[in-house]
């Protein structure tokens, strides 16, 4: 037969695991909202819609045509960057952007699941096989990027890197005055 | 059960009583301590890392 | 005093024999990739090994360890004889078989597909078969701790359920409830490809119903851990468990919101749209509660039994405590390394910031620390524990095992840190190879070495445990006693319903999985046109 413990005790105990438990929620409500505060401000997540395409005929019809990837200059000043990965390589395989410009990357995936990141950047987007990945960003400053596939897709990934050239807005504009969708793969 | 050079016996009622009499100030310490490592931790990599590399589209 | 030690044994060593196995795999993988070694020529080998090392310690090693652990609790905290022990035999026949037949095909270049899958990448049928088979023979051990905790139930009408078989059967519970994802991947979406009854797959889809297992399982892997934490180390190290309740309220938590979080895992996906992956990033957060009430349980449980032997003053109990205990030594690394990768864990969940490390050698780096590092170490404390009741034999080499424990310990430090700084600097995960020599990869060089170092420092360390465990099997005999559990500091007399029982909170997590994937999963199903070729790995060259 136990002795009865002091119900002091007992209610210091309660009231310390109780104390405890009032700065883990405070904590946590802190890291969420520093989080929400980061997803508004800095958003560079992919889109709230859910897109699809189909990779048997990208080449052929829609978006993802060859002459339609690489990077066009829109109407209002923002450009666009088309992009398709595939076994194993990212096509345009030099993507070129002017900075301090909005940017919108689309792309998909010809095969399997690739995805890719751009390298001292937060851009970092999944090219899922039937579906679109649409991101927006802006580059703040010129210069060359790394843009390695980032997600396995067999037996080639390790060779799947691309790059991405940031170039200055007026040079940009000057080059896409001649030609309709700009890239600095090598031709 | 591992019970190497140390024999160690369960402690009796009165024991753990008297033990509990600070209540839990060192766990409130510790946790708390390495709690708020884990919080600065976070901020660093938000701060540092995260935010060189964000623009606002 | 365990009656049926040789099931309990056999699931031990499978699960111990897969992770040795892996671990020499893993340290070839590192050195490999590094600048240590030239480029190997066929990069299938890499991703063969990749495939192999995930595998058995995704796959194998925790769910045997978790049976192992689960059928001893059984016996020894209701203190009666497993009921089922011939379903539990079949139950370890189905996961030994399946791990043969998984391991095979892939051992043959035929499902290099990663532990994750991939489609559309499709393996041999055999190797999803064989994980299916793993899978049906936790499912037993799932239905036994069921049974047995209700026979008890019944045999001991209003009494309260001990700590350990709670815990246990939360496991359980949890566990049948997230591999439904991956068994619906597997058997509705990836085996008619594999068989060749239909050729095309919803590559997002089945990346959703994946996601709905893969972070709930890490939850399922820590469980043994957590409970070694509440119901063995108090014991151990001669004190008493700060308060039975809040265990028991933290294992409740992790039955509702551990699982339905794994959005999180997919918020650079495009198939599921921006609201889902935010509701899922708060949802992450409300699981790291149960994870701090822990910290702070044990950390006043530890506190008192330092404080029992003498200690004072605000951290001098921590001198005071019983450091030649290894397992005084497993549970204080399992908490420093829970500190760092939960520090990783909270920056991973924090929906934007996860743009940054996506897919980075840091994702690597965060789940080795976390998983090999805080979790595993607490398997090896509990076969420690437990191998005496096992084997009928003394385990006296404690010199034997504080150096694996500190060896473990120093090299997952060693391994996991320069890990996650090479994914900052940008290294993506998964390649067979990296030009070290190019500018920009020129920086990841020395970091990715070190890495390799504590790599073999963590495999010394494993073979020092497969030392310790061998020297078990052929120690003098010795009667080792009744198995004893942690007593709470204040004995409760009543438990409500509500920490006796399961109901509750199973229709919880029922519930909450269907708010968090109910719209993603219908709305993908009936979206057209997303199902795409699928792609067959190691044809014959």
């Amino acid at each position: 037969m136990m002795p009865p413990h002091s119900n002091d005790l007992v209610a210091k105990a309660e009231r310390a695991e109780r104390r405890w438990a009032t700065v883990a929620v405070v904590v946590i409500t802190v890291l969420v909202a520093a989080a929400s505060f980061a997803g508004v401000h800095q958003a560079t997540m992919p889109q709230s819609r859910v897109e699809t395409a189909d990779p048997r005929t990208l080449h052929i019809v829609g978006e993802f045509i060859e002459s339609n990837l690489g990077s066009a200059l829109e109407p209002d000043g923002s450009v666009m960057v088309r992009v398709v990965g595939q076994q194993y390589a990212f096509v345009p395989s030099c993507i070129l952007v002017p900075a301090d410009t909005l940017v919108t990357i689309r792309a998909t995936s010809a095969d399997v699941v690739h995805g890719f990141l751009i390298s001292d950047t937060n851009v970092n987007l999944m090219l899922v096989p039937g579906y679109v990945s649409t991101i927006n960003t802006r580059f703040s400053k010129t210069g060359d990027r790394l843009m390695p596939c980032h997600e396995y897709c067999s037996v080639g990934h390790e060779g799947m890197w691309a790059r991405v050239k940031v170039i200055d807005h007026e040079t940009f504009r000057r080059m896409a005055a001649n030609r309709q969708r700009l890239s600095c793969a090598p031709s | 059960m591992i019970t190497p050079d140390d024999q160690i016996e369960p402690p009796t009622d009165e024991a753990v009583d008297v033990a509990l009499q600070s209540g839990a100030r060192g766990a409130v310490a510790l946790a708390g301590l390495s709690t708020a490592i884990v919080v600065a931790i976070w901020f660093a990599f938000y701060f540092l890392v995260f935010m060189p590399r964000a623009t606002t589209p | 005093m365990p009656l049926h030690k040789r099931l309990i044994l056999c699931h031990f060593w499978l699960g111990f024999a897969g992770f040795l196995a892996a671990l020499v795999l893993g340290e070839w993988q590192m050195f490999i990739r590094s600048p240590l070694h030239a480029w190997i020529g066929d990069p299938e080998w890499y991703y063969r090994a990749v495939t192999g090392h995930g595998t058995a310690m995704a796959y194998v090693l925790p769910t045997l360890i978790a049976m192992a652990v689960g059928y001893f609790m059984t016996e020894t905290s209701l203190q009666r004889p497993l009921t089922g022990v011939r379903w539990a035999w079949m139950g370890f026949a189905l996961a030994l078989l399946g791990t043969i037949v998984a391991v095979l095909p892939v051992a043959a270049g035929r499902a290099s597909v990663l532990y994750t899958f991939y489609p559309p990448l499709i393996g041999s049928a055999f190797y999803y078969i064989g994980i299916v088979l793993v899978v049906l023979g936790s499912w037993i051990w799932v239905a036994l701790m069921s049974v047995n905790l209700r026979l008890w139930k019944r045999e001991n009408p209003g009494q309260t359920v001990p700590l350990p078989m709670f815990m246990n059967v939360a496991g359980a519970y949890l566990w049948a409830w997230t591999s439904v994802g991956a068994a619906v991947e597997l058997l509705f979406q990836i085996l008619p490809v594999a068989l060749g009854w239909r050729s095309t797959i919803d590559a997002g889809l089945a990346r959703v119903f994946f996601s709905w297992t893969l972070h709930a399982i890490v939850y399922f892997w820590l469980m043994p851990t957590y409970i070694a934490f509440y119901t063995v180390v108090p014991r151990a190290i001669g004190g008493r468990l700060f308060s039975d309740p809040m265990g028991r309220v933290a294992f409740a938590l992790f039955l509702i919101v551990a699982m339905p979080i794994g959005a999180h895992h997919l918020f650079e996906d495009p198939q599921v749209g921006g609201g889902f992956k935010y509701l899922h990033s708060v949802f992450t957060a409300v699981v790291v509660l149960p994870t701090l009430i822990t910290v702070f349980t044990i950390s006043a449980s530890v506190e008192l039994a330092g404080r029992l032997r003498g200690g004072k003053g605000l951290f001098g109990w921590i001198g005071a405590l019983p450091w030649r205990n290894p397992i005084m030594l497993a549970v204080t690394f399992s908490f420093v390394l829970l500190g760092f990768g939960g520090a990783g864990g909270v920056i991973n969940m924090s929906y934007q910031l996860n743009t940054t490390v996506h897919n980075t050698q840091w994702i690597t780096g965060h789940f080795h620390l976390i998983f090999a590092g805080a979790i595993v170490i607490m398997y090896f404390a509990l076969a420690y524990d437990m191998w005496p009741h096992l084997t009928g034999r003394a385990l006296t080499c404690y010199g034997l095992m504080r150096a694996q424990l500190w060896t473990w310990f120093i090299g997952m430090l060693v391994l996991t840190f320069p890990w996650h700084w090479v994914g900052i600097l940008g290294m993506p995960r998964r390649m067979a190879f990296y030009d070290y020599t190019d500018p920009n990869l020129a920086l990841e060089a020395i970091p990715v070495i070190i890495s390799v170092v504590g790599g073999a420092i963590v495999l010394v360390s494993g073979f020092l445990f497969l030392a310790v465990l061998i020297s078990g099997h052929r120690a003098v005999r010795a009667e080792p006693g009744v198995y004893r559990f942690s007593v709470a500091v204040h004995p409760p007399q009543r438990m409500p319903a509500a920490l006796n029982g399961f109901g509750l909170w199973l229709a919880l997590m029922v519930g909450l999985t269907a708010v968090n994937y109910g719209f993603p999963i219908v709305h993908l199903m009936a979206t057209p046109g997303t199902a795409v070729p699928a792609q067959q790995v190691g044809l014959l060259r």
